[in-house]
């Protein structure tokens, strides 16, 4: 083969192959396209980012562990960075490692999100950050302590000074800070992310039928649609049977049993799955909706046998997997941190 | 077709209402909205009218693609909303608004379903309406009750806007503009013909809007 049919032949490939990639994004007319996540959409309460100073200052109350009432968990105990913001567990361990009710769900690109918790109770990421904090059953801090904690230290002192120039800190400029970090935790550069910046070899071919089906057979894109592969509803899979998600919070039988849609962006990373971490690995999960789901109360009708074979159940696998885009994050130098627990518990024990 | 005096009488009527009409409406307002960095969703610029009684209108909205037809629609106090299901899942329209006393909830809607509520809150108000089970949808209700107003529609990545309220009265004396969850703009329409005025939110500027009376 000439040179100038390769060239050709390529071409055509590319053309073919992009004209594909378009035609799958946008295929169900009611999905919002698979897209890249854009920096622009994110609604910053203040209208625009946080400085880097205040994102850090954010990264040391992530890390401390100092702000769980036994000082042993930080929220990095379950959020682990390096278990893809979770912590590999069934259910999370709370105050004491007692076991709690549900999966700690990771942290990807809440700055793009609508609604917090599996149960969707709060609307806004500075709402939410403090209620595990202050939650007898998981880091079991009263306000007052961490206030005292914080205020005692001068580390923290003279960040919030220099961040916020407040001389007192305060519930709302702690909430401010951690939600300016978690706001940081961006995954915008998967090999499909790339894929649709036009590298056409970023996936295999057997991803490119994986996408095929999320976006057709597999039905995926029903609720995981949009730049983060979520449209942030509630649903019930058939898998609760006690915990009422988000009819407790709404206190209204029909969203019984109805919990949030994560996000599919590192999915591979967050194993177990489900609201509740019942299901072990991606695959079950993906057999799980072939059967059409569990047999639990309220079931969503979406939820529906999918028939797929176990090549379609590879492809679709493959396709979930390009959407990996580990962050790094690295952690407060020890010194700053260290250094300021000392300083507290000696205070506190003057 | 054969006049009366009665109905030369009504035309008479017809013709003076008309000829007081062209004399009160004869102000236009053009107004341009810049925002500073990305706009809002949506915003309303209106006349509010005190002597007016409130009419009892009905708004259609309706849910396709996971989104409601629209981002804001006007109705008054005492009006009913009709909300649609045209989408393919099921919805659950409601809204919570404690300061407006504004509560409703229509329950699941399934698909092809349609729902009435009557708007029973404060006039003066905009009151967000969402879904449970989809919470990025959203649209707005706007209770005013003036014939005199204009929604405006932002978009990603245009950041200028321009709009005009017509036929507005000579007497009209004062010029609102309202952003959910922005600061509200009233200026005074009896003082001057031109006015430029912040946009804020929480206080923070977020953009200008300058109007003239014409």
């Amino acid at each position: 083969m000439s040179d100038n049919h390769k060239l050709r032949v390529a071409l055509v490939y590319l053309v073919i192959s992009g004209w594909l990639t378009a035609t799958l994004i946008m295929q169900t007319s009611m999905a919002t396209p698979l897209s890249t996540p854009s920096l622009d959409d994110i609604e910053y309460p203040e209208g625009e980012p946080p400085t880097e100073a205040e994102v850090y200052l954010g990264k040391l109350l992530f890390f401390d562990e100092r702000l769980s009432g036994n000082r042993q968990m930080s929220c990095a105990t379950c959020h682990n960075p390096d278990m893809g913001f979770s912590d590999g567990l069934k259910v999370s361990l709370g105050n004491d490692d007692k076991p709690l009710s549900r999966h700690t769900p990771s942290l990807y690109n809440l700055a793009w999100g609508s609604s917090f918790f599996a149960d969707g109770r709060v609307s806004t990421l500075e709402h939410q950050v403090l209620m595990p904090i202050f939650s007898s059953d998981e880091m079991n801090l009263s306000k007052q302590t961490l206030l005292d904690r914080l205020n005692s230290e001068k580390l923290y002192q003279q960040r919030f000074k220099q961040v916020y120039d407040i001389e007192t800190i305060d519930t709302q400029h702690i909430s401010q800070a951690f939600s300016a970090f978690l706001r940081s935790i961006i995954a915008i550069n998967s090999p499909y992310d790339q894929y649709l910046k036009g590298n056409q070899f970023a996936i295999s071919k057997e991803a490119i039928s994986g996408l095929k089906l999320f976006t057709g057979k597999a039905n995926c894109i029903r609720c995981h649609d949009g730049p983060n592969f979520t449209d942030d509803s509630f649903h019930s899979l058939g898998i609760a049977t006690i915990d009422k998600g988000k009819g407790v919070i709404d206190n209204d039988a029909s969203m019984n049993f109805r919990f949030k849609t994560p996000t599919l962006r590192n999915i591979t990373l967050t194993a177990p799955y489900m609201h509740n971490g019942s299901i072990a690995d991606l695959e079950s999960v993906i057999h799980f909706y072939n059967r059409g789901g569990g047999s639990g109360p309220n079931k969503d009708s979406l939820i529906q046998p999918l028939n797929l074979s176990d090549v379609e159940i590879r492809n679709l696998l493959t396709f979930l997997a390009t959407l990996t885009d580990p962050i790094l994050i690295e952690r407060p130098r020890l010194p700053e941190l260290y250094q300021a627990k000392i300083t507290t518990i000696s205070g506190e024990n003057k | 077709m054969k006049l009366t005096l009665a109905s030369c009488f009504n035309r008479l009527i017809l013709v003076a209402t008309i000829s007081v009409s062209a004399q009160i409406n004869a102000t236009t307002i053009k107004g341009t909205i810049t925002f500073v960095k990305k706009p809002p969703l949506v915003g309303i610029a209106y006349i509010p009218i005190a002597d007016i009684s409130p009419t009892q209108e009905t708004v259609v909205i309706d849910q396709i693609d996971k989104q409601f037809t629209t981002n804001m629609a006007v109705i008054s106090s005492g009006g009913e909303v009709t909300f649609k299901n045209s989408d393919n899942v099921e919805h659950n329209v409601f809204a919570n608004d404690a300061k407006q006393s504004a509560k409703f909830d229509v329950g699941l809607m399934q698909p092809g379903g349609e729902k009435k509520i009557k708007v029973d809150w404060q006039q003066n108000s905009i009151v967000r309406v969402g879904c449970k089970i989809h919470p990025k949808m959203r649209t707005y209700l706007s209770t005013i009750n003036t014939p005199f107003h204009r929604i405006i529609e932002f978009e990603k990545g245009q950041q200028q806007y321009q709009f005009s309220l017509n036929q507005i009265p000579d007497n009209a004396d004062i010029f609102s503009f309202k952003i959910p969850k922005y600061d509200a703009v009233n200026i005074d329409l009896l003082t001057g013909s031109s006015w430029e005025v912040d946009i804020t939110k929480n206080g923070k500027i977020r953009g200008h809007i300058t109007i003239i009376k014409e």
